[in-house]
C-alpha cells in the first residue's frame, strides 16, 4: 500500500514534469550589464514572461573582460545562451563563425519592428548580404567628461565655454591639460585612453578620424595605422604622457578618482559618477583638421545558432526592440531608434547628465560619428597594437616609425 | 626510489578483515576523487597532445594538420619572443628565490628573540593569493604616484613605467614573485638546517674548519637532497605561473612568457590546436629540465636516504 501510493505519487510528479517541460521554454539571455542595467534586464524579462507565459527568460552576467571568452568556448561545447548582447568588436567574428541567427525573414514578417526607424549607421555593422544578424541597442558616440573643478582651479575656461566659442579643438584639449597639470600637480590634465590598455580603440580613435587617420582602410585589406592621420592622434598622446599632462599606461587613475581633467568615454561610463563629490560635465570631442568626429560605439541584441529554442529567442528580441522596451533601457544606452533618440523624454533620462549636454555630446555628434567596422579576427590585430603601445608612447620614440613596424605586422593578419 | 628497506610481510601491510566487502566500500570513497581526477587531470593530459594536431579555431570544427602546429611555432616571432622571455624569466627568478630563501633561512637560524616574528613576516606573503598579491604591486608599482616611484623621487631617482618597459617589467614580475614565493623555500630550507645535527658542526669546528668552510663542506652538502628538491618545485613554478604575470603586466611583449603566450592563443584568439601545441613545449621544457637535475644529482646531491 504504502509502495503503491509512492510509486503513484511518483508517477504524477513525471507526468507533471514532462507536461511542463514540453510547454514551458527557458531561454538563456547572457550580457554583460551589470548593476542598475542588470535589474532593468531582470525586470524585463520577468515581464515578457508575463507577456508570454511559455516563455521563461534567465538573465545571465557574465564580465565584459571574459564575456566572449565564456560565449566562444560553450558555443564550440554544445551549451551556447539562446539570445545575448552582442558587442560591436566581436559582432564580425562571430558572424563569420556563422554564430548568429538571420532575422531578416522575421523582421520582414513581422510589421511591428518597424525596421526604418533605425539610423542607417546603427545597421550596418549588422548586415551581411540580404541577413541581418543582430539588432543594436546602443548608438553611443565617444564624447568627453570634463572636471569643473580642476578647470576652476586652473583658471581656464571650460571645454563646454569653448565650444560655446568655437575654440573647441585638440589644440585647446592639449593646451587646457598642460595648464591644469601646472594648477594641480598631483592630478592630470586629460587622456584619450581608458585605463585598461586593451581598450585603447576609443578615445583616440576619434582623435585620429579628425586627423583624417583611421586603423584599417576601407575594405579592411590593409592597415592604415601609419597613415598622416594616426600619428598625429598617437604623436599628441605621446606629447601629453612626456609633459605629464596625460598618465602614463599603467597609472590607476581613473575620472571617477577626481583626478583627471578630461576623460573620454561613452554615457554608459556615466553610471560610475553618481557617488563622486566633484562637478563635471560633458562636451563632444574636439574637433581637427578634418571636422569633429567621433567614433560610434554599438552593441546589439543577437540570436546565437546553437540555441535550441530559436524562435522564441526571436520573440525575446523583438520584445527588447520594441519602442517601449528601448525607450526604458535608453537610461543607459542612447537608443538606435531615431523616434526615441530625438524624443524629449529620452533627453531627459539621464539623472546625472542635464539634457544640453545630452544634446550637445550625444544627438548632435551622433550624425558625424563613425562605426568601428573591424575584421573577424580583430582580437589577434588589437593585440599587436596593445604590444607595441609602449614603444608607441616612449618619450624617445619615433611614433612614425614604431607604426610603421605596427602597420607591418598588422597586414599579414588581414590577408 | 633506490631505498632498501625489506619488503614488509604482505599479510602486515594488508589486513583482511572484512573481505571483499569493505574493498567495495573503500573503492566507494575513492571513487568521487577517481572521477574528478580522471575527468578533469587525465583527461585533459591525454587531450591536448591529440588537440595540437589539429587546427581548431573556436567555435569552428577541427581539422587534422598534423605536426602544423608545431612547424608554425618555429617561425612564429610571438613565440620565439616568449621563448627567449621565459628562459631569462627563469634564470633571474630560481637562482635568486634559491639563494635569498637560503640566506635568510641561515639568518634566522640564529636563536633570537626575534626571529619568530621574522619567520612570520617572511612567511605571510605566501598564504596571500596570488592575485590579490598582484593587484596590490600594479598599485604600488605605478609609474608616477606608485610607492616605489615616491620613494625612488625622495632619493632623486626618477623610476621607470616598472610594468610596461623592457627589461624592467621582468625585473618587477621577477621581484614581485620572488617575495610572494621565498618564504616556502625559506621554510623548507629551515627546516633542513635544523635536521642538520650539532655534533657534525662541533666536529668540524674542533677539526679548525672556520664557519664559511662548515658552511660550504658540512652544511650544504648535509641539506643537498632539500636544496635539490626546492630547485625542482621552483623551476617548475616558475615555468607555470600565470596569472600574477597577466595581473601585472596584461601580457605585454615585456614580460609574455609562454605561459602567458599559451593562454593568449587559447582564450583570446580562441586557436586551441595551438594553444595546445604551445602547452606540450611548455611539458617538455619541464620535463627535460627536471629529467636533467635528476641525471645530474648524482654529481651534487649526497646523504639522500
Amino acid at each position: 500500500m504504502k509502495h503503491a501510493r509512492r510509486n503513484l505519487m511518483l508517477l504524477t510528479l513525471l507526468s507533471l514534469s514532462t507536461a511542463s517541460a514540453q510547454e514551458k521554454v527557458t531561454l538563456r539571455f547572457t550580457t554583460w550589464a551589470g548593476g542598475d542595467g542588470l535589474k532593468l534586464l531582470q525586470t524585463l524579462a520577468t515581464e515578457f514572461t508575463k507577456k508570454n507565459p511559455s516563455i521563461n527568460v534567465e538573465v545571465e552576467s557574465i564580465p565584459f573582460a571574459s564575456y566572449d571568452q565564456k560565449l566562444t568556448v560553450q558555443m564550440a561545447g554544445g551549451t551556447s545562451p539562446d539570445v545575448g548582447w552582442v558587442a560591436e568588436r566581436s559582432a564580425p567574428a562571430y558572424m563569420s563563425s556563422k554564430s548568429l541567427v538571420d532575422l531578416n525573414p522575421y523582421i520582414k514578417s513581422n510589421s511591428s519592428m518597424r525596421i526604418s526607424d533605425y539610423a542607417p549607421a546603427s545597421m550596418t555593422l549588422w548586415k551581411k548580404g540580404e541577413g541581418i544578424y543582430g539588432l543594436p541597442f546602443s548608438f553611443s558616440p565617444i564624447f568627453m567628461y570634463y572636471n569643473k573643478d580642476l578647470f576652476q582651479k586652473a583658471g581656464i575656461p571650460t571645454p563646454s565655454e569653448l565650444l560655446a566659442q568655437k575654440k573647441w579643438n585638440y589644440a585647446a584639449f592639449e593646451a587646457s591639460a598642460a595648464a591644469i597639470k601646472k594648477a594641480a600637480p598631483n592630478a592630470y590634465g586629460g587622456t584619450l585612453l581608458r585605463l585598461d590598455p586593451t581598450n585603447w580603440a576609443a578615445g583616440i580613435l576619434a582623435a585620429m578620424y579628425s586627423s583624417g587617420g583611421d586603423i584599417f582602410n576601407k575594405d579592411l585589406s590593409s592597415c592604415t595605422m601609419n597613415s598622416a592621420g594616426t600619428v598625429q592622434a598617437f604623436e599628441m598622446m605621446q606629447r601629453m604622457i612626456k609633459e605629464g599632462s596625460a598618465p602614463k599606461l599603467g597609472e590607476q587613475v581613473t575620472f571617477a578618482s577626481g583626478n583627471l581633467g578630461m576623460y573620454a568615454d561613452q554615457v554608459s561610463y556615466s553610471g560610475q559618477l553618481s557617488n563622486v563629490k566633484f562637478k563635471w560635465d560633458i562636451v563632444p570631442m574636439p574637433s581637427g583638421p578634418k571636422g569633429q568626429k567621433t567614433l560610434l560605439g554599438q552593441a546589439g541584441y543577437a540570436v546565437f545558432s546553437g540555441s535550441k529554442h530559436q524562435k522564441e529567442a526571436i520573440q525575446f528580441v523583438a520584445f527588447l526592440s520594441s519602442p517601449a522596451v528601448m525607450k526604458r533601457t535608453a537610461q543607459f544606452f542612447p537608443p538606435p531608434r531615431r523616434s526615441i533618440l530625438n524624443s524629449d523624454a529620452y533627453l531627459n533620462s539621464n539623472p546625472l547628465i542635464p539634457a544640453a549636454s545630452l544634446r550637445q555630446a550625444v544627438l548632435k555628434q551622433v550624425s558625424g560619428a563613425k562605426a568601428l567596422i573591424v575584421p573577424a579576427n580583430w582580437a589577434q590585430v588589437n593585440d599587436v597594437v596593445v604590444r607595441n603601445m609602449d614603444r608607441i608612447f616612449r618619450p624617445s620614440a619615433n611614433v612614425k616609425d614604431e607604426l610603421n613596424q605596427v602597420c607591418n605586422d598588422i597586414n599579414p593578419l588581414l590577408r | 626510489m633506490t631505498t632498501k628497506t625489506p619488503p614488509v610481510p604482505r599479510s602486515q601491510s594488508r589486513p583482511r578483515k572484512g573481505g571483499w566487502e569493505s574493498q567495495w566500500v573503500g573503492l566507494l570513497f575513492v571513487l568521487p576523487f577517481m572521477l574528478g581526477l580522471t575527468v578533469f587531470f587525465i583527461g585533459p593530459i591525454l587531450a591536448v597532445p591529440i588537440m595540437s594536431l589539429f587546427e581548431w579555431v573556436l567555435p569552428r570544427l577541427p581539422e587534422w594538420t598534423g605536426l602544423g602546429n608545431y612547424t608554425r611555432m618555429t617561425t612564429d616571432r610571438e613565440v620565439t619572443h616568449s621563448v627567449w622571455i621565459t628562459v631569462l624569466f627563469v634564470v633571474m627568478l630560481v637562482p635568486t628565490n634559491i639563494i635569498l630563501a637560503l640566506g635568510l633561512a641561515l639568518l634566522l637560524n640564529i636563536k633570537t628573540r626575534a626571529a619568530g616574528f621574522f619567520r612570520m613576516a617572511l612567511f605571510s606573503p605566501v598564504v596571500v593569493p596570488l592575485v590579490a598579491w598582484a593587484l596590490v604591486w600594479r598599485f604600488v608599482l605605478q609609474p608616477d604616484f606608485g610607492l616605489v616611484n615616491v620613494l625612488l623621487g625622495k632619493l632623486g631617482i626618477q623610476g621607470p613605467n616598472w610594468l610596461y618597459e623592457a627589461p624592467w617589467a621582468l625585473i618587477a614580475v621577477v621581484i614581485c614573485l620572488v617575495i610572494e614565493h621565498v618564504g616556502m623555500n625559506m621554510l623548507i630550507f629551515l627546516g633542513a638546517l635544523q635536521n642538520v645535527p650539532a655534533e657534525v658542526h662541533e666536529a668540524a669546528k674542533i677539526d679548525g674548519a672556520n664557519s664559511r668552510q662548515i658552511f660550504f663542506k658540512v652544511t650544504l652538502p648535509l641539506m643537498s637532497p632539500t636544496v635539490f628538491l626546492t630547485v625542482i618545485v621552483t623551476i617548475i613554478g616558475a615555468l607555470k605561473s600565470f596569472a600574477p604575470i597577466y595581473v601585472l603586466t596584461g601580457g605585454n611583449d615585456a614580460a609574455s612568457v609562454l605561459m602567458v603566450q599559451m593562454w593568449k592563443q587559447g582564450f583570446k584568439y580562441f586557436d586551441f590546436g595551438y594553444a595546445s601545441a604551445l602547452s606540450w613545449l611548455i611539458f617538455l621544457a619541464m620535463l627535460t629540465l627536471t629529467f636533467l637535475q635528476w641525471q645530474l644529482r648524482k654529481r651534487w646531491v649526497f646523504y639522500e636516504s
